[in-house]
């Protein structure tokens, strides 16, 4: 049996398996059978390997589309970690991941040629995926790279909220990724009759799960455009439309769709599987699912991008509006261990700081020793070798039933609509701006919105146009409110908790 | 359009008029949070109740079609 390292060869034998069969589609941009995806990724992977670029990353910044999943794997097949990228980020914070990664590459399209330009990438390093994916295949190529590759190789560096303010890239291996894909496949079921609703865009790690259990499986996954998934009707339509079966979305779409009254008037009626990731569920929402799909499976994952999705709950009881909901227990071959601030473990029952270790423990962050030691740490409960441990900054403790308990984080750290946010970068960007003396950004749950407070000469319109054009829409604060003075604890620290109480 | 709805809209999201030829839903200018609190905003506000298929991005897209759905609303009371 060939020695698994790589993940392009789950599509090299589901190509085989189900070649005509469509993988990944999108209404505008059309679909790409497995077959074809195979061709357009090894075309692309020709053409990087050829120009000598190997274990260098690549980017890739092209919209939601199949196209994109050509592109990324384009890079695996040439043994180069991808870094997708939001094509609607400021090109101010788009240097900034330039300037960590030191790409080699970056895949886009024309649409976008000019803000890869304006971002600072030099005009040779931008390739066009039209011209790429038509690259004639050199096997002889692709077989050197895959020779040559191991499994610790990095498949891509997804960009995290930095609270420094620059954003860090979590290195990835192929390696995580082969560990964790047939462990949730099994959990869940997934096989080639599985069809997707993709929400996430690419730009967001959860959407590893639709890409490598389609490519595994054999499934169909199905791309919601942006503006579909805006309006509550326009997201069930599609689903129906495509027939899935299976979506993993956050939270807050399906609070969107729950509060817009849809289900009661039309529902996904093919939908079986509703995993969910990426912020706290609230039980009043999935209830209202629960009560709409009563035949359907709902699971709650849970684990950062330096993890790899670490945890998952498949509900398996009532749950009152008001109960918290469990965030579940380790896949097999990961453990967690819940330590103090000493990195002693917590007693049964007590909260303690939740660590990973296993092979889902992801690589550190790329080109960033400094934060990557100060989370990738020795194992303090190992002194007899070296064991890399992942400190999540999320506290949990265990229930009576064995299930772990989210109880908050230990940082500003903070999701928004499932986007993981450092309040800190929201901060230090206004910092930057000439005007501002002082400032702290806060989150209102209960609006689920970001609040910006300064002291300072700056003028309001001023300041929300400078934020923009260096953090994403959703890093923007709603309201940016200049104040007279900062309130103070007693210590001297911002008080930001009279900051929220005042909203 | 009333004042109580161009303050709604405002307080939503600051960037809603800035621009008379955007539209709203393509252009980015809101996202699907800005229009979950627009609407229960304008029920609120209105006394009014949405129909999901009313929720799409033909009427979400300026406030002018946005004011002429609240506008429809009103009158079938």
């Amino acid at each position: 049996m060939p020695v698994l390292k790589s993940v392009t060869q789950w599509l090299d034998a589901t190509a085989e398996r189900l070649p005509d069969k469509v993988a990944f589609g999108e209404d505008k941009a059309g679909t790409l059978t497995f077959a074809q995806l195979r061709g357009a990724s090894r075309a692309t992977g020709t053409f990087l390997a050829k120009r000598g670029i190997n274990k260098q990353p690549v980017l890739v910044a092209l919209g939601k589309t199949p196209q994109c999943v050509a592109a990324m794997l384009g890079a695996a097949y040439a043994n180069c970690p991808y870094t997708p990228l939001d094509v609607d980020m400021p090109p101010g914070r788009i240097r900034k991941v330039i300037d960590t990664l030191q790409p080699a590459a970056c895949i886009t399209d024309a649409k976008h040629e000019q803000l890869m330009l304006e971002s600072g990438l030099a005009q040779d390093s931008i390739l066009l995926y039209e011209c790429v994916s038509n690259t004639p295949i050199d096997e002889d190529a692709l077989a050197d790279v895959h020779e040559r590759r191991i499994s610790t190789d990095l498949l891509y560096i997804p960009f995290t909220s930095g609270s420094t303010g620059a954003p860090k890239g979590v290195a990835v291996s192929n390696g995580n990724v082969i560990d964790y894909t047939p462990q949730a496949a099994e959990k869940f079921g997934f096989n080639d009759e599985t069809v997707f609703g993709q929400s996430v865009p690419f730009v967001f790690d959860g959407s590893i799960l639709y890409v490598y259990q389609t490519l595994l499986n054999g499934c169909t996954d199905w791309i919601i455009s942006k503006v579909d998934l805006m309006f509550a009707a326009k997201t069930v339509d599609f689903l129906n439309r495509h027939r899935c079966n299976t979506v993993y979305m956050m939270p807050t779409l399906y609070s969107i769709i729950a509060k817009s009254g849809i289900l009661n008037k039309s529902k996904p009626e093919y939908l079986q599987k509703c995993l969910f990731v990426g912020e706290v569920m609230p039980n009043s929402v999935l209830n209202i699912w629960r009560r709409a799909l009563p035949k359907a499976t709902f699971a709650n994952l849970f684990g950062p991008t330096e993890a790899t999705t670490f945890l998952c709950y498949v509900v398996d009881r009532d749950f009152t509006d008001e109960e918290p909901l469990p965030i579940g227990t380790p896949y097999e071959n990961n453990e967690v261990l819940l330590l103090d601030e000493n990195g002693t473990e917590t007693k049964r029952g007590e909260v303690g700081e939740m660590c990973v270790r296993g092979a889902k423990v992801t690589q550190g962050y790329y080109n960033d020793p400094e934060r990557s030691a100060a989370v990738f740490v020795q194992n303090p409960l190992n002194r007899a070798y070296r064991e890399t441990i992942y400190r999540t900054g999320d506290f949990a403790y265990l229930n009576e039933q064995g299930e772990y308990m989210f109880m908050g984080r230990k940082d500003f750290q903070v999701k928004l609509a499932g986007h993981r946010i450092e309040l800190g970068e929201v901060e230090v960007q206004a910092m930057a701006m000439p005007g501002v003396e002082l400032c702290a950004c806060v989150l209102d749950e209960e609006a689920q919105r970001l609040v910006l407070f300064y002291v300072g000469e700056a003028g309001q319109k001023e300041l929300r146009d400078e934020l923009k054009r260096k953090l994403q829409g959703y890093m923007v604060p709603a309201q940016i409110t200049s104040i007279d003075a900062m309130p103070r604890t007693g210590s001297g620290k911002i008080d930001r908790i009279a900051l929220k109480e005042a909203l | 359009m009333e004042q109580q709805f161009i303050d709604l809209l405002n307080k939503v999201n600051e960037e809603i008029f800035d621009n008379p030829d955007a539209d709203l839903v393509e252009d980015g200018v809101i996202d699907s949070l800005d229009i979950m609190n627009l609407v229960a905003g304008l029920e609120q506000v209105f006394g009014v109740d949405f129909d999901p298929d009313d929720i799409i991005p033909e009427n979400f897209a300026s406030p002018e079609a946005l004011w002429g759905l609240v506008q429809r609303y009103q009158a079938e009371r």
